[in-house]
């Protein structure tokens, strides 16, 4: 039996936003400047593979959103899909009032944010360097899952 | 007003975590408040007023909707927002909070807030306070609005009704 995964850092971009990233990517024809790394295969709490009770489904599908978007430090979209260019509006604003309250808090930047709105819930995960993932997911999703893997 | 409803928010307390919470209506407004003294009243309205901001944003967008809720996660704490009608309660929380029990609390405060907010003319504009039940879709400002149809709605006690 396989010791338990170690947990994600808590300011660092998860591993399954990158998969999420990479897979939306491919399916969706938006530039591929961006280098994004590749999802470690092994070694990461995401894998159903490398967990110690498997979970039903550990990576979102694409199709598991209406909307997602991968966005760089300066608001540059290096991924996504659906109607991305107004999540990357709203993500990038998002966070940018989300730091503010921090700061003005001392609780420095936002690390991550979640919605509840009357049409479902969008979710979005800002790491250190200011890159942001947001997704709009589908109601059968997971929120759970998804949550983990967002570090939310 | 703001001493009863900075007593009334002290019940969050009850769930570990929550380091404070504070009430707010438009432009950030302070309502009522049970956060530590070296939280100032004005640093607490400018909060407000940006997560009003931030509420908007996700109202006004194509992709939004009607707002319900929305937590900031920073690293070591958090912030949950809530609206209430055209208010907002705002928790502050250690990230190690157990958020459905403060879900749950925020939700019986909610009922009891409204009540006080209602008898204060302040808040939805209701001869009586909305039940938040589960599917409880929250406020009239915070929601997007809706297309006109050509028939009227009819309704009793606030509540749609067909004919």
């Amino acid at each position: 039996m396989s010791p338990p995964p170690p947990p994600p850092p808590r300011r660092s971009k998860p591993a399954s936003a990158l998969v999420i990233e990479r897979e939306s990517m491919e399916t969706s024809g938006i530039s591929k400047r961006a280098s994004v790394p590749p999802p470690k295969p092994v070694g990461t709490p995401l894998r159903s593979s490398d967990a110690a009770e498997p979970l039903p489904r550990a990576t979102p599908d694409p199709g598991d959103f209406e909307h997602s978007v991968h966005l760089d430090a300066q608001g540059n979209i290096l991924a996504g899909n659906g109607q991305l260019e107004e999540l990357a509006s709203l993500a990038a604003y998002a966070c940018r009032i989300g730091s503010l309250v921090g700061r003005q808090l001392s609780f420095g930047d936002v690390a991550g944010i979640e919605v509840t709105l009357a049409t479902g819930v969008i979710m979005l995960h800002r790491d250190a360097a200011g890159e942001i993932v947001s997704v709009k997911p589908r109601p059968q999703v997971n929120l759970v899952q998804l949550r983990a893997q967002l570090n939310l | 007003m703001t001493a009863k409803i900075g007593h009334m928010l002290r019940a969050l307390r009850d769930i570990e975590g929550v380091l404070g919470s504070f009430l707010v209506a438009e432009r950030g407004r302070l309502l009522g408040r049970d956060a530590p003294e070296a939280a100032a009243t004005d640093v607490l309205e400018t909060v407000g007023a940006r997560l009003e901001q931030l509420c908007d944003a996700f109202v006004g967008a194509d992709i939004g909707g009607a707002f319900e809720s929305t937590t900031l996660h920073f690293q070591q704490h958090k912030l949950h927002v809530r609206a209430l009608g055209n208010v907002f309660l705002i928790a502050v929380v250690t990230a190690a909070v157990n958020l459905p029990a403060l879900k749950m609390a925020i939700h019986m405060l909610g009922r009891q807030l409204l009540f006080e907010l209602a008898a204060e003319g302040v808040g939805p504009r209701r001869s009586e306070p909305p039940p938040l039940a589960a599917g409880d879709r929250t406020s009239e400002v915070h929601a997007k609005p809706e297309r006109s149809s050509e028939v009227p709605a009819r309704s009793y006690r606030g509540r749609p009704v067909s004919s």
